[in-house]
């Protein structure tokens, strides 16, 4: 991790701290000692010019000892050591330079009397300035486990993305393809019409990466092909009714979202079922929201297999994974309906 | 030779009908879409062979199998049933995965043409326990009196009793005969509403009123609508770790 004074503005803040206080220092020398203002300015400006300097390499004995729980009391030692010798070596280091500049009695005398003031200054800045790369370094390491927390839901949003894309079900595919089979000696122009709403089908269906929004036409398009072939399946059996405003196309919902939902419509319309079977599609925009329902008639006669629920329980889960809160798909059902509405929050554009 | 399709899907049909063509001795009598016209078709036309889907509408291939006496010689289809699929290969009875090759359907007429097949009269109680033990739990069962089929979702029935081949089945509406072993029903029922409380007894637990002391270190079940059934020791503590007493 790199040094987190030796950045330009972060650097600056640390001299100008550092300044303030030895502007402090001077003052209560000026007035306290009666020290000439040249004098009070050149003792706390040595002093704290050193001090400041040592306070950037005590972030090496703050990053380079363990924070393991365990080791406090080696910590602790590191700690006591480092402050002796730095605040030792810098009163020296002070008392040399002084010297130099202002050799007289009478200041030896004061650098006698303000020996442990200066001793207790440095290890309390040294406490201090500890102090304060502890807190940036638990900062740092809180902040970098939030954000591998959120890539981490980000990845799994993904992986889970990838596994209900997978559910295609594989019935659909084969007896799509047994209709093929039997249109390409029937009728080869619509097997080949066939063949390519199949594959348009596939592509949208496995091809989408993890772009996970897409646009209601888009979305639509798709759920009309899968229609289209499940027409050319069930023939008459099956019809479509579409109602979505115009002001709807462009609204945003979840990649694949309403597919499962229709293969529920059509399994328990269709699959159970040997009467025509009509299934309805519509949109419309409530504020904020993008509502979308889709029902499909079905026979309360029959027993019919239960799927588990698998489809809607993924939905909801998708829906809570993108959305949050959980009551976005609402289930009812009527003597020959079953309807399925869904509410997608409309995020406003960034 | 008579033939019956058995498909809900148009498509499928014409397929099996296009590839029938150049059989001449076989004749398609006629095309169902369900099990339950299947069934009817069946007993009215006493064919020797039926292609048979297993996904239908209402009632499946399977299920409309059990129901028949004296089955014709099957050949069955399917997409995607991986159960299916295991219980035919061990089961050799001849199957199409669709989409077939039209030489894969000529192997399997010719079986047929030959009586190669093998006639699921022997073998429909392998195969159907072999595609029972497959299966994921039971959620209904279909039962037929006379030339009436009845879907029975499994939370209606009461309970069982084993009656020589059969098992009678009970509901709140009446009683149902079933070619049927009880040790292939235990294992395929849902297990946290049916217990096996004796030899010939399984009941679904929703149904019980009471369980008494009838003798010394003997139980019986009290049921809702009033019956009393025997329950053996082993199915005394089955009991009570199911409904924790």
């Amino acid at each position: 991790m790199q040094h987190p004074f030796l950045k330009t503005n972060t650097l600056s803040l640390y001299l100008f701290i550092w300044l303030v206080v030895a502007g402090l220092f001077a003052s209560a020398l000026f007035f306290q000692f009666k020290l000439s203002w040249q004098g009070a300015i050149t003792d706390a400006g040595i002093f704290h010019g050193i001090f400041g300097g040592l306070g950037l390499v005590y972030w090496f004995n703050v990053r380079y000892t363990s924070t393991d729980k365990s080791q406090w009391f080696n910590v602790l030692i590191s700690h006591v050591a480092a402050a002796a010798l730095s605040v030792g070596a810098g009163i020296l280091i002070f008392q040399w330079l002084i010297r130099y500049l202002v050799a007289d009695m009478a200041y030896e005398v004061f650098l006698k009397d303000t020996l442990s003031l200066r001793i207790t200054l440095g290890v309390l800045y040294y406490a201090i300035v500890v102090l304060v790369y502890y807190v940036t370094l638990y900062y740092q390491d809180a902040r970098s486990r939030v954000k591998k927390q959120v890539e981490l839901q980000a990845m799994l949003k993904g992986a889970e993305l990838e596994m209900l894309k997978s559910q295609i079900n594989p019935h659909f595919i084969f007896n799509s393809l047994n209709s093929i089979a039997s249109l390409t000696l029937a009728s080869p122009e619509k097997a080949h019409d066939m063949v390519i709403k199949l594959s348009h089908f596939l592509r949208h269906s496995l091809g989408k990466k993890s772009e996970q929004m897409n646009s209601l036409k888009e979305e639509l398009a798709n759920i009309l092909l899968y229609l289209d072939i499940e027409k050319v399946r069930f023939g008459d059996r099956l019809a479509v009714v579409t109602n979505v405003p115009e002001s709807c196309q462009e609204l945003m919902l979840p990649n694949l979202i309403l597919q499962p939902l229709m293969e529920n419509a059509i399994k328990h319309g269709i699959y159970e079922n040997t009467e025509p079977v009509t299934i309805k599609l519509a949109a419309q925009q409530q504020q904020n929201l993008l509502q979308i329902s889709i029902s499909n008639e079905y026979d309360p006669n029959s027993t019919g297999r239960k799927g588990g629920g698998i489809g809607l329980k993924n939905v909801r889960e998708r829906l809570h994974l993108i959305y949050g809160v959980s009551d976005w798909l609402h289930v009812s059902k009527n003597r020959q309906r079953f309807t399925v509405k869904l509410d997608i929050p409309q995020l406003s554009k960034e | 030779m008579k033939a019956i399709i058995i498909d809900d899907e148009t498509l499928a049909r014409d397929l099996v009908n296009r590839y029938l063509q150049k059989f001449e001795q076989i004749e398609v009598v006629v095309s169902c879409v369900d099990g339950f016209s299947g069934f009817k078709a069946i007993q009215e036309h006493q064919p020797d062979l039926i292609f048979l889907d297993i996904q239908m509408p209402k009632i499946t291939g399977f299920e409309m199998l059990e129901l028949i006496e004296d089955p014709p010689m099957v050949i069955f289809s399917t997409a995607f049933d991986e159960y299916a699929i295991k219980a035919f290969e061990q089961n050799a009875l001849d199957y199409l995965l669709k989409p077939y090759a039209e030489s894969r359907f000529d192997e399997a007429i010719n079986k047929a043409l030959e009586k190669r097949t093998v006639s699921v009269k022997d073998n429909k109680y392998k195969l159907l326990q072999a595609i029972t033990s497959h299966a994921s739990t039971l959620d209904r069962m279909v039962v037929k009196i006379g030339q009436q089929i009845h879907v029975l979702p499994i939370d209606h029935i009461c309970h069982f009793e084993a009656q020589d081949d059969y098992v009678a089945i009970y509901t709140e509406e009446g009683k149902y005969l079933k070619l049927l072993r009880m040790k292939s029903l235990e294992a395929s029922l849902p297990k946290e509403d049916f217990v096996r409380i004796h030899r010939s007894h399984i009941i679904n637990v929703k149904a019980i009123d009471r369980l008494e002391l009838y003798e010394k270190d003997s139980y019986r079940l009290r049921l809702k609508n009033g019956k009393y059934l025997p329950v053996s020791r082993s199915g005394h503590s089955k009991l009570k770790a199911l409904l924790k007493f």
